[in-house]
Parts: structure tokens; C-alpha cells; sequence
């Protein structure tokens, strides 16, 4: 056994050495925890404090039988990070580029990409996107495949499961997630929801500690819409525009389906587009014809002036009025009346709404006079906002009567010197359906929130009475006369065709017109509304409503009654 | 009457060994709490986001189907496309209440007086 020995001085010095490292050591912490303790510690709790947005689900659009007409889910957009790729797994490319269903190619030439062509800095390519729109299992079974820098990122994604269906009723959310347009613009409020977020802290590898999670507010997902809109109507709506486009066709189309008391069942439009690729498609195919684009209503309008001329009792359904006389003596002056389509003669006023005499029209519209014409041209909608549930409404051109030339009475009365909207004729042409009363049209049924809680519910809403409701079973009657008393299914249809020539460069064309039908359908439980407008159809000679639109108006009638399963009315 | 308080050397290292055996055994249950804490809250982690997977599993399945219903899409899987019935195709049946049978001899009897029990 040896004695070990060390001289005092040696002892000594370790001991000063060791009390000095002990020394720093202690200053070292009196420096980190006293001297500069708070301010250390406000940097480490910032490394660590994580602040971080739970994103709300966008709630569903629906239609009047709860089919999903909009919805919002994830979705996995994959990429590959080129730098940390491995040379074993390019045999697991093939199986890859299967599973996200893009070609070998594609992932192989994302893989070699190591900097950017155009970056002078030769920066290292980090991320390269190889595929969208991945599911969950796709992403999981690429996953599977276990190779190094390849990996996902999750997003919503906003689908419209019915495509093009709908389209300008519902509008798009575009890349920056912004609502555009129809209703998701319209209800974004509601749709929207509101974001959640978490306060927690994270760990040096960004790893959420959960036992420190300070606060989590969880996100409130957006409410449901439902709408009145049928989506099986609104499939056999744009089949017939479909139809009626391959034909004619036309520069654009508009078909408006509802009941007489507001909802509306159908609304579609020619050009179309499908947005879930919307940025595939024109800006011009975007808009909503049906709200957006004025026209002169042609003989549509007519149902006004006799409506009004019936009401006021300025005429009689048997008085005669000769509708051969080219000119018309009024206020001192000789007025060229227009051209009837036809020679006509002496007609009573039930035969000049069911012939659409124009000049027969322009004697009721006499009668009446300027100013209750106008009223009553108001009351029906014309010029005016209609109410309809989106953006984008335009109110259409009425000039008011100190504005009126020389020959606005004798035009205004067969639907030109005025524009409207296919919705505000289809609004007056409710008027007649719904007994004299004006509707306001309903889009949205109900909003409806997380909770299954009506928030919202959308009623007919009343705007105001117009005429009589036997003034309108009068002109209901006469515009069952003009379809012929023609009953489908035993359930009896109504219409006026409207015939425009159109204004171009300031002459009215004689080769491009606008066609349009625009009626009823009255059913024992309900009244259906139907308006068809097609602008500028290839046809030759006049493109008559009564030619082109009329035919397209009985087929989708017959559609509609199926559909809804109408019964005849009980007739009086 | 004051008494010397006497402290015997067994007592006094037993006493600081119950000191040190409850501040070891106190340091123990307050790691051995944090970590049930931890352990916890990431079950309650992993279990939350066992819940957003099926949330999201649950929403892309509802819009296939919703994707399957479109008309349109129905339309394509059918080869030769739909016809409507004609008229002569469609049969009225009168509507047969399932949960109340149709004949209800029970509705049928007419009324009776009570019976009485004479106790003959």
C-alpha cells in the first residue's frame, strides 16, 4: 500500500483553482438569474410562447333537400424537398407517382431539381410541389412508402360537389380565400365561422408542450346555409340550357324557376362556369346574367299595361279597339304607332293581350295615361332592386315621365324604351301568378348553426299589392289563352313571349334578337314560375319567343311538373 | 418548572433521516406528478388529434358522397340514361297506413253497454 503525498502548497493551489472555478461558475449563474435574469427570461419565454390560429371549417351550402351544394375540407398538397432525397428511395418513384396520380416523369424531374434556373443566388431548392388535393389515405399510404423529404402540407380546400350546377347562384372562394360573388359572398358573415387559437409553449424542436398550453379557445365552424334552390331542378334547368346553347347557339341564356309566393327553385345561366375552377373560366362567364343584364322585355311586358288597364278600369275585356290604324292622335300630335307582327283589325282587349296586338297595347296604355302607367310600371317591379339574396343586382332602366320623349307611350306598352333584368320580368310575371301580389324572390331558406339552432329563417316576404286578385286571374286567364289553354299532365300553363330586336350602335338589328317566354304553371298546391331569356339566337328571320323560347318554356314545364309532382288544379 | 429537553444522537439522525426520506420522497411525487401531467396532456394531444383526423375524415367523405349525388354524376352511371315513365306506366295504389292495420275490427264494433257482473 502506498501513502500518497502531496506537498501543502499543491493542496493549496488545487483548492484555489477549484474555489475559482466554483467562483465563475457561481457568477456565471448570479449573472444569468440575477443580474440579467429577467431580461434572459422574457427571451426564453418568448422562444418558447407559441400563439398559433385554429382555422374555422367553412360551413356547408345546401339545397331545399339538404344536398350539399358547398363544403370545405382538407386537403393535402404533396411535396418533395430535393436537398435531403436519398438515392435508395428513387425506386419507390413509380409506386409515388401512382399513388398521387401524376407521371414518373413529373417526380423525377422535381427530385433532380436542386436550384432554381432563374435564382442568381443559387439558393437550394427546399420544396417543389409534386401533387394536390390528396385525401387522407393517399397520403398515408405515400407516407408508408417512408420516403426522406417527401411529405405533405395540409389546407381546406372548397369543393362544389355539384361542378358547374348552381354555379352563379352559389359564387367561389378564390385562391386568397376571399368569398366572390353569389351566396358565399353574400352570407360570408355566416358561412365564415370564427377562428380559435391556442397559447402554448413549444420545445427547441418546435414540438408543442401540451402541459403548458395556457389558453385554447376552439374555433366556432361556420353556419349552414340552405337554400330553396332544388339541385335535381337545377341539373334539368341547365340540361335544357345545355340544349337550347347547342341549337341556337346564342350569346347568352337565362332561365329563372320559381314559385309564385318568392323561393326560387332554379336559376342558371348561359355562358357558365364550374368553380371549383374558376380561374379556368373568363371573367365574363362569372356573372349572373339573370341579375346582372338588362334588356328590353318585348311583349313579356304587356302582361303590365293590361294588367293595369284592367285594374283601373280604364277599359273592358270586350271593348274594341281597331289595331289597323297606323297612327294615334295624342296630346295634339300624330303618333306613328308600331307595326303589329301581323295584319289585325278591330280587336276586343281580351284578343289584343292574346294576339299581342302592339298597337292595341299602346290604346290601353293611352288610356291609362302617363303617370298611372308609370305607378304601375313601378309597382311591378321594373327599375328597382327586386331583393333577390346576392350581390351584384342591377336595377335596370326606367325613365321617369318628364324624360319621356314624343314616343314613349307608344313603345313603352310593348316592352321597349325600358330595360329589366330576366328577374324583375320574372318578378312581374309572379305578380299575375300570385293573385296580385308582389313577392319578393327567396334564394336562402334558412342559416342554421353549429348547434342545429335556426339563426335565420328566410319567409316569403310580402312587397306589396299590385293589382286586384281578379284582375290577376283575368290575365291568367288570358295568358292561358296565349299558350293555347294547353294543360300538361292536366295541369293548366300560362305565358307571354317577348320578341326584341336588339340595339346596336344606336339602330335596332333586324338579325339579332331577344327571345323570351315567360309564364306560369298552376298547379292544385302551388304556382310555378317560369322565365326563359335567350339572347341573340342563331335563327333565321326573326327569332321569335313564340319560336324559340316557347317550345323550350312547355318541355321544361312537363320537366317541372314531374318533378314536383303537380296536380291539376280544382277548376271553379 | 423547566425540564432539559434531552436529545439522544439515534433520535436526532433519525430525525434528519425522515427529513431527507420526505424531501426525497416529496421531490419524487412532484417529478412523478409533472410527469403524469405531461403524460396527460399528450394523451389529451394525441386524442385531439385522433378527433381532427376523423373530423376530417368525415368531411371528405361527405362531400364523395355528396359528389355522388349529383344528378349529373348519377346520370353518368347509368348506361342508356333515364326515361321518364309514360302516363300508362304509373299505377295509383291508395295509401296503406303501416302502423294502424287496415281493417281495425276494433273501430268496427259498435258500442256497447258495460258488462256487468251479477255474480249469478
Amino acid at each position: 500500500m502506498i501513502d500518497a503525498f502531496a506537498s501543502r502548497a499543491r493542496w493549496c493551489s488545487l483548492c484555489v483553482m477549484a474555489s475559482i472555478a466554483f467562483a465563475v461558475v457561481a457568477l456565471r449563474l448570479i449573472y444569468l438569474h440575477v443580474w440579467n435574469g429577467e431580461a434572459l427570461q422574457a427571451v426564453a419565454e418568448k422562444n418558447r410562447y407559441t400563439f398559433r390560429v385554429l382555422h374555422a371549417r367553412r360551413g356547408d351550402i345546401q339545397d331545399t333537400h339538404g344536398n350539399i351544394l358547398a363544403t370545405t375540407r382538407a386537403v393535402i398538397t404533396l411535396g418533395i424537398d430535393p436537398q435531403v432525397l436519398r438515392d435508395p428511395d428513387k425506386i419507390k418513384f413509380p409506386r409515388l407517382a401512382d399513388l398521387a396520380g401524376i407521371p414518373l416523369t413529373a417526380v423525377e424531374e422535381a427530385a433532380a431539381l436542386q436550384v432554381k434556373a432563374s435564382d442568381k443566388t443559387k439558393r437550394p431548392i427546399r420544396w417543389k410541389k409534386l401533387a394536390e388535393g390528396l385525401n387522407d389515405t393517399t397520403y398515408e399510404a405515400i407516407l408508408a412508402l417512408k420516403i426522406k423529404g417527401v411529405y405533405g402540407n395540409r389546407s381546406f380546400e372548397r369543393l362544389y360537389p355539384a361542378g358547374k350546377q348552381g354555379g352563379h347562384v352559389l359564387g367561389f372562394i378564390n385562391k386568397e380565400g376571399l368569398a366572390v360573388g353569389g351566396v358565399e359572398q353574400y352570407l360570408d358573415f355566416y358561412l365564415r365561422g370564427q377562428d380559435g387559437w391556442i397559447e402554448t409553449e413549444c420545445d427547441g424542436k418546435r414540438q408543442e408542450l401540451v402541459q403548458y398550453r395556457e389558453r385554447q379557445v376552439p374555433p366556432r365552424e361556420g353556419c349552414r346555409a340552405e337554400l330553396y334552390l332544388d339541385l335535381t331542378l337545377q341539373h334539368i334547368v341547365e340540361k335544357k340550357i345545355e340544349a337550347i346553347a347547342e341549337k341556337y347557339k346564342p350569346l347568352s341564356i337565362s332561365i329563372i324557376v320559381s314559385e309564385a309566393s318568392g323561393p326560387l327553385l332554379a336559376l342558371a345561366n348561359y355562358p357558365t362556369y364550374d368553380p371549383n375552377h374558376f380561374s379556368q373560366y373568363s371573367l365574363d362567364t362569372h356573372r349572373n346574367r339573370a341579375i346582372t343584364d338588362v334588356y328590353e322585355p318585348g311583349s313579356a311586358f304587356k302582361i303590365v299595361v293590361s294588367s293595369a288597364a284592367l285594374e283601373e278600369q280604364v277599359v273592358s275585356l270586350e271593348e274594341t279597339f281597331d289595331c289597323g290604324k297606323p297612327t294615334l292622335f295624342y296630346k295634339g300630335r300624330e303618333l306613328k304607332l308600331p307595326k303589329n307582327y301581323r295584319t289585325m283589325g278591330v280587336l276586343s282587349v281580351r284578343d289584343i293581350v292574346v294576339c299581342s296586338s302592339n298597337r292595341g297595347m299602346v290604346y290601353l296604355a293611352v288610356r291609362l295615361g302617363e303617370e298611372r302607367f308609370y305607378n304601375y310600371i313601378k309597382k311591378f317591379g321594373f327599375g328597382a332592386l327586386s331583393g333577390y339574396d346576392g350581390l351584384g343586382e342591377v336595377r335596370g332602366i326606367v325613365h321617369k315621365v318628364k324624360d319621356w320623349d314624343g314616343l314613349t307611350i307608344t313603345r313603352l306598352p310593348m316592352g321597349h324604351a325600358l330595360a329589366a333584368t330576366p328577374l324583375q320580368m320574372h318578378c312581374a310575371m309572379g305578380v299575375i301568378a300570385h293573385r296580385g301580389v308582389r313577392m319578393q324572390p327567396l334564394l336562402i331558406k334558412q342559416i342554421v348553426d353549429d348547434t342545429q339552432k335556426t339563426l335565420v329563417s328566410y319567409q316569403p316576404k310580402i312587397k306589396e299589392r299590385v293589382v286586384s286578385e281578379q284582375t290577376a286571374a283575368t290575365v291568367m286567364q288570358l295568358l292561358e289563352k296565349v299558350a293555347r289553354n294547353t294543360k300538361i299532365r292536366g295541369v293548366p300553363i300560362g305565358y307571354k313571349t317577348g320578341t326584341t330586336q336588339k340595339l346596336i350602335n344606336g339602330r335596332y338589328s333586324t338579325s339579332q334578337h331577344v327571345s323570351s317566354s315567360s309564364g306560369f304553371i298552376r298547379s292544385k298546391d302551388k304556382t310555378i314560375v317560369l322565365t326563359i331569356v335567350i339572347d341573340s339566337p342563331e335563327f333565321k328571320g326573326t327569332a321569335y319567343g313564340a319560336l324559340v323560347a316557347s317550345p323550350y318554356f312547355k318541355e321544361l314545364a312537363e320537366e317541372i311538373i314531374h318533378h314536383l309532382k303537380l296536380e291539376p288544379p280544382h277548376e271553379a | 418548572m423547566i425540564q432539559k429537553a434531552t436529545l439522544k444522537p439515534w433520535s436526532l439522525l433519525s430525525l434528519s433521516v425522515l427529513i431527507l426520506f420526505i424531501t426525497a420522497l416529496g421531490a419524487i411525487t412532484l417529478v412523478w406528478m409533472r410527469q403524469q401531467t405531461t403524460h396527460s396532456a399528450s394523451s389529451c394531444k394525441h386524442l385531439e388529434i385522433e378527433l381532427h383526423k376523423l373530423e376530417i375524415k368525415s368531411a371528405f367523405l361527405s362531400s364523395k358522397i355528396a359528389q355522388m349525388h349529383n344528378p349529373q354524376y348519377l346520370l353518368s352511371q347509368v348506361k342508356d340514361g333515364f326515361r321518364r315513365p309514360s302516363n300508362e306506366q304509373v299505377i295509383g295504389e291508395k295509401r296503406v297506413d303501416l302502423v294502424r292495420p287496415t281493417i281495425a275490427p276494433t273501430l268496427a264494433l259498435k258500442a256497447q253497454s258495460p258488462h256487468v257482473h251479477t255474480g249469478l
